[in-house]
């Protein structure tokens, strides 16, 4: 049977269990679980008045913006006062900058060769984001070392790329969900298993070949254009390794439905219910154990998305660059974050319906909500608002709010790597960094 | 010959205008500054230089860093359907490319994971559709299987990696293909296994620039591009595709050699369909057209904008400009000031114009008062516009970055960047003042305002209105800060006008087609072609055919800066 016919009969059989390749049980009648990583973008900054929380460290009321996640307040992590100071250093605008530096915590690169725009000469990232870092420690094992998904992301820019898998190496999010779905799924059919044998052995052979002329090809091309060839290698070997990497484990691992036709990844209204099945498949794609790092990137920096589904007339970025006495303006953007705020909430929902053992998909991850900007109108990365949530295997203490003085955000990624089981006590530019952030775990 | 640097005034008022970007540096045509990058990815050697910074040109041909290119997705879609005629865009779905430059090219970063499966799947996907006897082209009754293959993997293999292949790589596919055959699989399984792997591999993906003799200047060594080099500079260009056989000929004898062998292919290819698929391409990437298809305007301000109206929008600049290139009189000074444009009825309703019969895009004269040229289209007066107004600001970045190749700072950190609050009775440009009277704000925007303001008799949908909040509308701009145009103007026809007339409006068009070319932002060591290209666009008296054939023909197309290999 092709691939497209699966999907067909899929799609009018709903959702489907799985016959795995590898017993279903194995991992389920495990005592321990994989950690999982989810990195979830939203831009431009909040209206932090109504960000954030009220009272102590566990006596809180959340937020207006924060108020959809009440239902997991317990597994939240409220951190205020985390700064990105690494981006007060290096070149590109604000957005560039805080896009550049939020994963990563280092310098954008010089470049001549690449204009950033806005009149800053800017070049990619310029190092590793943690998501990737974190993804080369753990995600060996499964057939995607990580997963970066978009909701309508944008160009190929500085200002749409959160995920790097090296300095000058951004990571593509994906946009369309029925490309993921394709990708990340459509091998999971087991229906004629000898065809997929053999087309295992061609596209192993297809590798092999294409892997030496790579080889040929290196070594006659300019040193410069080096790092170009070793990246396609490196993919190169991940898709071999992937021949070789099971199909998906995982108790409560089932198929999901496809993604509707009629979704357009680019239109601005289709922007809720593409992000819906983003997150669908983000979620099952951990619940099978196809990937342990994943990312859901809504929009991109500069985000001038339109929320006319909230009768919001204005491009998001139009209105966070409006002054903080428009009260109009800080009431659509405080309802824009609302919005961010109830899609982090379904998507918390749906990983705590995943049963892992005694727990939930849920508890065995760590879902870091990040954004560029800690406020529109100034461009200011202080004051990012960054929320941790899920449980991380119960690395850190949850169900807080802690007020930062100014803590570089480096150390929190460093926290990001500790709780993910990856020990390091630095990130990103070591200068902006003191290790983990204190008061976590 | 000396390249003039006029725009040193302006990048020095640029700097200033943040005052933390450093000392005033050597500008480039476009006055961006240059600082410079040793050690970075494809740094090469400046052009000589005189004392006082002008670019020395006579001491043999001297052209900027020649990165590895990888094929952006219409140039793999165009390749593989003149390749194996498949016509399914595959690359439709792949990521997105980069633009270094202001064009798309894949030319900075490395590829990434994603992409690499995706080539993987679309050339699965290719090679299960393609029609095998067709690509063969051999009688295996006649000639036997054996000798069909060798003769297939030898042609297939020269023109999907635009060159002969070499000894190793041939061995290399028919290993592959043999490998298929002595696993059972038949003749056009084993054909379709080879058309999937070499579709996948870096000859075929990258467009790799070896460089054959090498060629010592004044200001560094070059090398002489292949023939088959040069041949895949012009259909890329000229194309955004493969050779054609013509072309792989013209290589193979060795007659791609000098700006004379190469000008009549320039000439032939732009008589071909997809030239003007690629001028049209430039076009849009130029202006941005792509913007239209997901902008977004209040339904309460402007309820009749929709994606029908957009859509007519974009397809009168479309239809414009190649009337412009393909058959009207060539020059940008058209483009600028043509008074004509092509319009619809939803398009002709927003013009006030009277409906055109027919439902297509109809030839209509312009009141000159109102409207001439690209800058007063509603395509672009609707994408560089607010949801709701208008917006003097990127209408005037618009003018300095696309039309003057002024990149402008970023505003200095810490600087509240607020849009002044709506206030019933005030227009926009009113609102607006207070960049004027905010000094941190005023040193930037002054360079922007004025030319936008230039801009308010249309609404944020490019409607012609007199009136803005029920106030007369005041139409006066200005250019200030160094431009070779300065001055006051009123209105948006006006100012095409003195655009039209700007050497550096011309040179920025020179190089935007050659960045467009050469896949990434110019730097310093492109100042010679630049220049070469800018005074041919000037001689032909502002022909963009013209143009293109001086780019097509400049040293970009015959050298890249002489490497080392990687150890």
């Amino acid at each position: 049977m092709s691939r497209r016919a699966f999907v067909g009969g899929a799609l009018a059989a709903g959702a489907v269990s799985i016959p795995l390749l590898r017993s279903i049980g194995t991992r389920a009648q495990d005592t321990t679980f994989p950690k999982r990583l989810v990195v979830f973008f939203s831009a431009n900054g909040t209206a932090h008045e109504n960000w954030v929380p009220n009272g102590g460290e566990t006596d809180f009321e959340l937020s207006r913006i924060l108020a959809p996640l009440e239902a997991f307040k317990s597994k939240l992590l409220i951190l205020d006062g985390v700064d990105m100071a690494s981006s007060d250093h290096g070149p590109g605008d604000g957005h560039q900058r805080g896009m550049g530096h939020m994963l990563t915590g280092t310098e954008l690169l010089e470049g001549d060769e690449f204009e950033g725009g806005n009149g800053e000469l800017v070049g990619w990232g310029g190092g590793i984001s943690v998501d990737q870092f974190v993804a080369n420690a753990v995600g060996g094992d499964t057939r995607f070392r990580s997963l970066e998904l978009g909701v309508d992301p944008g160009g190929a820019n500085i200002w749409t790329r959160m995920c790097y898998r090296d300095s000058n190496q951004p990571v593509p999010p994906e946009g369309d969900p029925r490309a993921v779905f394709d990708r990340v799924f459509s091998d999971l059919s087991t229906e004629d298993r000898d065809a997929a044998e053999r087309r295992r052995q061609q596209r192993r052979s297809v590798l092999d070949f294409v892997r030496a002329d790579l080889g040929r090809m290196s070594s006659r091309l300019p040193r410069e254009d080096r790092p170009k060839l070793d990246a396609h290698l490196t993919a190169i070997r991940d898709l071999e390794t992937r021949l070789q990497a099971p199909l998906g484990v995982g108790a409560a691992c089932t198929l999901p439905t496809p993604p509707g036709g009629e979704l357009d990844p680019g239109a601005n209204d289709d922007y809720p219910a593409v992000g819906r099945a983003q997150m669908d498949l983000l979620v099952m794609s951990l619940a099978c154990d196809l990937t342990r790092v994943a990312s859901l990137q809504w929009s991109k920096s500069v985000s001038n998305t339109t929320f006319s589904w909230l009768d919001i007339p204005e491009g998001h970025h139009d209105l966070s660059h409006e002054g903080d006495s428009n009260g109009d303006a800080i009431e659509k953007i405080t309802r824009i974050n609302v919005w961010y705020s109830e899609q982090l909430a379904y998507l918390l929902g749906r990983m705590q319906e995943i049963p892992e053992g005694e727990g939930t998909l849920l508890d065995n991850s760590l879902v870091l909500w990040c954004n560029e900007l800690g406020r529109g109108n100034s461009h200011s990365r202080n004051r990012i608002p960054w929320v941790l949530a899920g449980g991380a295997g119960g690395y850190f203490r949850m169900g807080r709010f802690l007020e930062y003085d100014s803590a570089p955000h480096n150390d929190l990624l460093v926290s990001v790597c500790n709780a993910m089981g990856v020990e390091t006590d630095s990130f990103g530019n070591p200068a902006y960094c003191n290790g983990p952030l204190p008061r976590l775990v | 010959m000396h390249r003039d640097l006029s725009m040193t005034v302006l990048v020095a008022l640029l700097v200033g205008c943040v005052g933390d970007i450093g000392e005033p540096r050597t500008s480039g045509p476009g006055g961006r500054p240059r600082p410079g990058v040793p050690g970075s990815p494809g740094s090469v050697p400046d052009v000589p230089r005189t004392p006082d910074g002008m670019a020395i040109c006579s001491g043999g041909p001297h052209v900027g860093a020649t990165p590895l290119r990888r094929l952006t997705r219409a140039e793999y879609d165009h390749t593989v359907r003149d390749l194996v005629g498949d016509t399914t865009s595959p690359a439709r779905g792949f990521t997105v490319d980069e633009t270094p430059g202001g064009f798309h090219a894949n030319t900075v970063a490395p590829v990434a994971g994603l992409a690499v499966e995706q080539y993987q799947t679309a050339a699965e996907g290719i090679a299960s559709r393609v029609n095998v006897d067709a690509i063969v082209a051999c009688d295996r009754a006649a000639d036997g299987e054996e000798t069909c293959a060798r003769r297939f993997i030898e042609r297939f293999a020269l023109r999907a990696f635009r060159r002969p292949a070499e000894p190793a790589e041939l061995t290399a596919i028919t290993a592959l293909y043999d490998g298929a055959r002595a696993a059972g699989d038949d003749f056009a399984t084993a054909v379709r296994l080879v058309v999937e792997a070499v579709l996948q591999t870096p000859s075929f993906l990258y467009r790799q620039e070896l460089g054959a003799g090498e060629v010592s200047g004044t200001g560094g060594t070059m090398l002489r591009l292949s023939g088959y080099e040069v041949a895949s500079r012009l259909s890329y260009f000229l194309w955004q595709s493969m050779p054609d056989d013509d072309l792989f000929a013209a290589a193979a004898a060795n007659e791609l050699t000098t700006p004379a062998q190469i000008e009549p292919h320039v000439r032939r290819m732009l008589e071909d369909d997809r030239a003007r698929e690629a001028v049209r391409d430039f076009n849009a990437q130029w202006l941005e057209l792509e913007a239209l298809d997901s902008v977004t305007k209040d339904p309460d301000v402007y309820p009749e904008f929709d994606a029908t109206l957009a859509s007519s929008m974009r397809a009168e600049t479309e239809r414009f400009l190649d009337h412009v290139v393909w058959e009207g009189d060539r020059t940008l000074r058209t483009v600028l000031t043509g008074n004509f444009t092509f319009v619809d009825g939803p398009l002709a309703e927003l013009y006030g114009l009277d409906a055109p019969a027919g439902g297509g895009l109809v030839r209509v004269a312009l009141d000159a008062g109102e409207r001439s040229g690209i800058l007063t289209h509603a395509s672009l007066l609707s994408t560089h516009a607010k949801t709701n107004q208008s917006s003097p600001i990127h209408r005037g970045k618009f003018v300095r970055e696309r039309l003057l190749c002024q990149a402008l700072p970023a505003p200095p950190p810490g600087l509240m960047v607020v849009a002044p609050d709506p206030a019933p009775g005030l227009t926009t440009r009113q609102r607006f003042a207070e960049h004027s009277s905010n000094e941190d704000c005023a040193t930037c925007h002054r360079l922007m305002d004025p030319i936008g303001f230039g801009f308010e008799r249309y609404d944020g949908i490019g409607r012609f209105r007199t009136t803005d909040q029920g106030l007369p509308v005041d139409d006066s701009g200005e250019i200030l800060g160094g431009t070779d145009v300065d001055g006051p103007f009123r209105g948006a026809p006006e100012l095409a006008q003195r655009l039209a007339e700007s050497t550096q409006v011309s040179e920025c068009f020179a190089t935007q087609w050659t960045r467009f070319a050469i896949g990434r932002a110019d730097g310093p060591a492109d100042d010679c072609v630049l220049a070469d290209v800018a005074e041919r666009f000037d001689t032909a008296g502002g022909d963009i055919r013209e143009l293109i054939v001086a780019v097509a023909t400049s040293d970009a197309f015959l050298y890249r800066p002489a490497y080392e290999v990687a150890p």
